[in-house]
């Protein structure tokens, strides 16, 4: 398990202010937003219902953490909660106002909604099986852990560029997306010494990518070195500009393999030289710890003999078992977690983990008491006595609750077991065929992973919009064998049922003569999907109606328009509200009388000075805090002229204090911060005031930058060597300079731009900065 | 070529101007002017040309310093009372600026060998303090295509015109030199020390410019100010086709000595 880091304390009590004064009316909604998603609390389609989203490192908690989270859902939300294709625990249709309560009483039970969205490190998940699967490497369980613990405790971890997902695999039989994430570990073995293969810039989602390597080997003390560099080196040079494109794979794309590894290894073997920075692992122990006064029973009726078929299988550790229990698409109500958490609290803390598949899973589970579990099994509602397809099937919530959501996963889950009823046992040699379905093409619900994988879509007939999917195929994950399903062609949604049906009956008429899915699927498989899929074809309102209502739904199919994903609510969005408020007010102040425009001067003041403290980590609420910020960032750092700092420290001191002879200044101050927002870069820099072309427009390739270290050189001498090496240069060529901080680097890259040349990058390395010139 | 170190330390405000930079740098350090007259004019010009690093420096002037120079001859001080005025200036040019090769010519420049003198050179400073002088330089240049920077102080006033080939030169303007003493000189008038170093620096910065190829130069124009009224102006010339050095038809085609009035400050 993880353990919280002190600094959350400071961060809730934060949060706490910030929904307070978002009650009050006091804070935007967009603003509350950015502040929110990184709480992990998001909006649900319907308005202030929201999802929180409870941080399960490695898919673990204890069976007491799961009993107070299935608590909280009944006490404060829908009674229900859901496991994630990420192995964490959601709570959904929560009130706004009940959000501080359950924030308090998870981090009573150690847990944390905290990076549950947003621009953050997200849950660290790892193998399900991991400690227990007799074929692994070694557990990476406790590497997952200890990262999550180190990474939480960082600051800089809740404002990346965009989300940075990590996953750890126990075997080269990547179970865990390791293979298809931002950061995946493999466990591995070189000379008998445990280490890892460092895969990166992978990804599911719309533009899917498929992890590259990042590192043959690192030996398993490097962990955290590896994880913290990616983390630096993405949030110095990750695109925070454009949210479609800011993932770690497009970087990697944008940089070009070399450049990437090269920025990547620069961060990397400088930690390396620090000290201490070795995670602390100690080895979990995977052993029976039954209460004592628990005693086991007997069962055996076929039944209980087919579930174990389907459900149970061994660990590596004699004796010892786990039991796979399948959920309705990760759904499972509060009064299910009772029964099962009463069941569980007789084997000790370790024996619950939550998988990718959205399925909860029991390890440690000695022989003899497999009928006890049996036992609540039956009283719970899940697919455990369905054939294993089922269970396995993954489906995200689709348009139901997601506001991105275009097709109803759930419902057409449903429909899929509808007509296989009748033929239930044939499917059972299909056990481990996947189906995974995503509601649009975003990939919640991981359809590219999947054998047979399908997304939502939209196809329009005669003018009129009908649910349909894409079907896609022949998804593979293992280390060096990772494949993205390929898609093939589309379907409406009303036929999905009919297709997988008979589909699967001509699959396994041919399945004997194949080794693998895939193997049929490049010989005559793909034909037959277009074949069958052919036969399905939009019909027309006037002629089949139904085929504008989704699997479950009771209106008409629509899509929400404009709708932007909640997790990426960022920086930006927060920035532009308060130009927008600042411009409002602007326009304001010529209509306005004599006491009134006071007024509305001190806003504007209030709002230029706070419009970008956002981007150097403070999102202060109050005057006086947002004026001491202020003045020690911007000010004191030179970004804004110290002509400024008189105004501020008048308002600062008195809220009502007659400012309008500055009204031209303040106007002023306005405009530069507008100024100094357009000319932002990527990595939130200002000494820039225009990128003239992004570095990754003109793909400099690392080899023809000329270099020149200006460390320790001060103004203006540093500026005249610059020009000196320039002077040698042809029209075109790259030059790279390090510059101190202070002077510097506030005088000189203006000075460049001056004389003609272009910046292309200003970058913060730790005490000192590097500039990327182009000559003009 | 390349700077060292030291170059690039002593010249860097000139490298920081985006006019300048390097590449000025370099054209200065390559370039060559001569002064004519070691006294009011060519001593402030001798040193801001030797500070911005002017690699050769010929200067010219046949006195040797007396005491009533120091008030506004600032290259020479007190000691240098009784020296050629050459020597005197070569001394403080080296000290200021090592790099620079000084020529210190004692001699009086004359139509027999102003033309050699000036051939050596890529642009010459006219610091004398007569008219007959004045014009010789002015025929000298216009015959040699040379561009010159003339001055001329008195009281508290100056003027200054720069020529370069093909514009208004000094005789288009002033046609010829005044009747002997109808123009009182410096050491019947007088003359404010600091309008010397006033007049001197416009000199330097036009021959700075001239090299550097940077900005426009007081071509076809004459600048003149009146520091007692702070009254400061600029007059546009024209080049006259009946000018008797570079007009249409020339009269002079070879210099000649003008007998020179009659000056108390010899």
């Amino acid at each position: 398990m993880y353990r919280l880091p002190d600094s959350l304390e400071k961060e809730i009590e934060d949060f706490f202010i910030a929904i307070n004064e978002y009650k009050q009316g006091e804070m935007n909604p967009v603003m509350f937003k950015g502040i929110r998603v990184v709480h992990g609390v998001y909006e649900q389609r319907t308005e202030n219902m929201h999802m929180m989203r409870v941080r399960c490192a490695s898919g673990q908690t204890t069976p007491r953490q799961f009993r107070t989270i299935a608590e909280i859902a009944e006490k404060y939300a829908s009674g229900f909660v859901h496991i994630t294709t990420r192995q964490e625990i959601q709570i959904h249709d929560v009130d706004i106002d009940a959000v501080p309560n359950i924030v308090k009483e998870l981090k009573k039970a150690g847990l944390s909604t905290r990076g549950g969205g947003g621009n953050t490190v997200r849950n660290i998940i790892a193998s399900h099986d991991s400690g227990i699967n007799p074929e692994e490497v070694f557990d990476v369980t406790p590497y997952s852990n200890e990262l999550t613990t180190q990474l939480i405790a960082e600051s800089d971890s809740w404002k990346l560029p965009r989300k940075f997902k990590i996953s750890f695999s126990s075997s080269p039989k990547d179970n865990i997306k390791a293979t298809l994430t931002d950061l995946g570990f493999i466990a591995t073995q070189k000379n008998r010494k445990k280490g890892f293969k460092v895969y990166c810039a992978g990804g599911l989602g719309n533009k899917a990518e498929q992890g590259k390597v990042l590192l043959d080997f690192i030996p398993d003390t490097h962990v955290y070195h590896v994880a913290k560099a990616l983390k630096l080196m993405f949030d110095k040079n990750g695109n925070r500009r454009q949210k479609h494109h800011s993932r770690i794979r497009f970087l990697w794309n944008d940089l070009s393999e070399k450049v990437f590894k090269l920025k990547f290894l620069d961060e990397y073997n400088t930690l390396l030289k620090e000290k201490g920075k070795e995670l602390k692992i100690k080895e979990t122990e995977y052993i029976a710890s039954v209460n004592k006064n628990y005693s086991p029973i007997s069962n055996d009726t076929p039944e209980f003999i087919l579930w174990k078929k389907r459900y149970v299988t061994k660990q590596k550790q004699e004796g010892l078992f786990q039991v796979s229990v399948p959920l309705k698409f990760g759904d499972i109500s509060s009064k299910d977690i009772y029964k099962l958490t009463k069941l569980l609290e007789n084997f000790g803390d370790n024996c619950l983990r939550y998988t990718v598949k959205q399925n909860i899973h029991l390890i440690n589970i000695p022989e003899e008491y497999l009928a006890n579990v049996f036992e609540t099994i039956k009283t719970i509602n899940t697919y455990s006595f369905q054939t294993p397809m089922f269970g396995n099937m993954v489906a995200c919530t689709g348009a139901d609750t997601c506001k991105l959501g275009i097709c109803l996963p759930k419902g057409l889950v449903s429909n899929i077991e509808r007509v296989f009823d009748e033929k239930f046992d044939t499917l059972e040699e299909l056990a481990d065929f996947n189906i995974n379905i995503s509601g649009c093409p975003n990939s919640c619900g991981c359809h590219q992973t999947a054998d047979l994988g399908f997304f939502g879509r939209v196809i329009k007939k005669g003018g009129e919009m009908m649910p349909a999917y894409s079907i896609v195929a022949g998804g593979v994950l293992e280390d060096g064998k990772t494949k993205i399903a390929e898609k093939i062609t589309e379907i409406p949604a009303k036929d999905v049922p009919e297709f997988v049906k008979e589909f699967l009956s001509k699959y396994k008429t041919v399945k004997s003569k194949y080794k693998t899915f895939n193997e049929y699927l490049q010989d005559s498989g793909k034909e037959d999907i277009l074949k069958i899929s052919s036969q399905f074809k939009p019909k027309a309102i006037e002629e089949s109606p139904e085929y504008y209502f989704d699997w479950g739904a009771h209106e008409k199919f629509s899509v929400l328009k404009g709708q932007k994903a909640e997790c990426s609510a960022g920086m930006f969005d927060m920035i532009e509200v308060d130009i927008n408020m600042m411009e409002n007010h602007k326009n304001n102040l010529q209509y306005s009388d004599y006491s009134k425009k006071n007024e509305i001067l001190h806003k504007i003041v209030f709002l230029a000075c706070r419009m970008l403290l956002v981007t150097r980590g403070i999102e202060p609420r109050g005057t006086g805090i947002v004026y001491k910020n202020f003045l020690q960032h911007f000010i004191k750092t030179g970004i804004v002229p110290d002509e400024y700092q008189s105004l501020i420290e008048k308002v600062a001191g008195n809220a009502n204090t007659n400012i309008l002879a500055d009204s031209e200044k303040i106007i002023k101050l306005s405009e530069l911060m507008v100024e100094l927002y357009k000319g932002m870069d990527d990595s939130l820099k200002f000494n820039i005031e225009k990128m003239i072309k992004s570095e990754k427009e003109i793909q400099v390739s690392q080899n023809n930058i000329r270099k020149k270290d200006l460390r320790g050189v001060a103004c203006p001498m540093n500026f005249v060597k610059t020009k000196i090496e320039l002077s040698t240069m042809n029209k075109g060529e790259f030059l790279e300079i390090l510059l101190d901080d202070g002077q510097p680097i506030q005088n000189v890259p203006n000075s460049v731009k001056l004389e003609g040349h272009s910046v292309l990058s200003v970058k913060n390395i730790d005490n000192y900065w590097s500039v990327l010139i182009q000559k003009a | 070529m390349n700077l060292n170190e030291e170059q690039i330390e002593r010249y860097s405000r000139h490298i920081l101007l985006s006019d300048v930079g390097l590449e000025g740098q370099e054209k200065i350090i390559k370039s060559s002017v001569l002064i004519i007259g070691a006294g009011g004019l060519g001593a402030p010009v001798a040193f801001y040309l030797a500070a911005a690093g002017v690699g050769t420096i010929g200067i010219i002037d046949g006195d040797v310093v007396d005491r009533t120079n120091l008030q506004r001859q600032i290259l020479h001080f007190t000691p240098d009372i009784g020296k050629a005025k050459v020597i005197s200036a070569k001394e403080k040019i080296e000290q200021l600026n090592p790099e620079i090769r000084v020529n210190a010519y004692q001699d009086l420049v004359s139509a027999s060998n102003i033309r050699d003198y000036i051939s050596e050179y890529d642009f010459i400073i006219d610091g004398t303090d007569n008219f007959p002088t004045k014009f010789l330089i002015n025929d000298a240049c216009v015959l040699e295509k040379k561009p010159f920077s003339h001055g001329g102080i008195l009281r508290f006033s100056g003027q200054t015109m720069t020529y370069t080939p093909g514009n208004t030169c000094y005789r288009c303007v002033f046609n010829s030199p005044p009747l002997p003493n109808a123009v009182p000189s410096c050491s019947q008038a007088g003359v404010l020390g600091a309008i010397a170093g006033m007049l001197g620096t416009i000199q330097a910065a036009e021959a700075l410019k001239y090299l550097t190829g940077v900005g426009d130069l007081l071509t076809n124009k004459l600048y003149y100010f009146d520091a007692l009224k702070n009254d400061y102006r600029t007059i546009n010339l024209n080049k006259s086709d009946n000018c008797a050095v570079c007009g249409t038809r020339p009269t002079i085609t070879e210099l000649q000595d003008i007998e020179l009035p009659a000056c108390d400050l010899h």
